[in-house]
């Protein structure tokens, strides 16, 4: 759990940088596979683990298509099948996880 | 006024009367709208969307259309207004649906713009373009 809970800060501007980038080029996609399938969301993924408490503090301010990004990361899921499609409960599913991991 | 990155995006939007009806969102999106949902995210091929049940989950124009139907829109020929019924213009680039439009009452068309805002347009050219192609075909459903 150590690694996802330490983000050094050359890690934590790789981000944002990426994260900026992302927001901007998928911005008007309609559908989360254009969003998830841009480069610079599988940059951040590159990043690894340390991540994911900077993913989920942005999850907090808005229910981004962040839920590929921190299955894969984290290995976990904890978003109901029925509530898929529904970013806000997907957001509040996964900000629920980070919670009892003291991640957020 | 129109946010710069949206006249950039949609060249052809700032003559085509624009307006923000809604604020940037990602909790919905075009089809979404267009359907009448403000929760959820309905696009196909993507385990984190939402996609009807019984509509084929493949990104074509024939699985929009269908998933449209789910709520009760179906063909028709163009986009003109009708009186008692609302319509949704599918857009397309290469033949791969990218957008869905929603008729206002009134016959002015708004579009949910990805996670961006929903902007309402005169015509359903105003978000045509590089970022989403063209329109190629048009449903309708009784307004209820």
């Amino acid at each position: 759990m150590a690694t996802l809970t330490t983000h050094p800060p050359a890690v934590t501007h790789q981000f944002h940088t990426l994260f900026a980038e992302w927001r901007g080029a998928t911005r008007f996609a309609s559908g989360s596979s254009a969003a998830t399938g841009h480069p610079a969301y599988r940059a951040i993924i590159d990043l690894g683990p340390s991540v994911v408490p900077l993913i989920l503090t942005e999850l907090a301010n808005s229910p981004d298509p962040w839920f590929a990004a921190l299955r894969e990361l984290t290995g976990a899921d904890p978003v109901p099948h029925d509530e898929r499609g529904r970013p806000q409960a997907a957001a509040d599913g996964w900000l629920a996880w980070g919670r009892a991991h003291g991640l957020v | 006024m129109l946010p710069p990155v949206l006249e950039a995006a949609f060249p052809d939007l700032p003559d085509d009367d624009p307006v923000v009806i809604h604020p940037p969102d990602p909790r919905f999106n075009c089809v979404a709208w267009a359907v009448g949902v403000t929760d959820a995210w309905w696009w196909p091929g993507d385990p984190d969307d939402y996609w009807p049940a019984g509509v084929p989950d493949e990104l074509t124009v024939d699985a929009v259309v269908a998933a449209l139907g789910t709520a009760g829109y179906a063909l028709c020929d163009d986009g003109r207004p009708e009186p008692g019924f609302e319509k949704a213009a599918v857009y397309a680039k290469g033949g791969v649906p990218t957008h869905v439009a929603k008729q206002l009452p009134g016959g002015r068309w708004s579009s949910k713009l990805g996670r961006d805002c929903v902007v309402s347009h005169a015509t359903t050219g105003g978000v045509a373009g590089a970022v989403y192609g063209q329109v190629v075909t048009f449903l309708k459903r009784p307004v209820v």
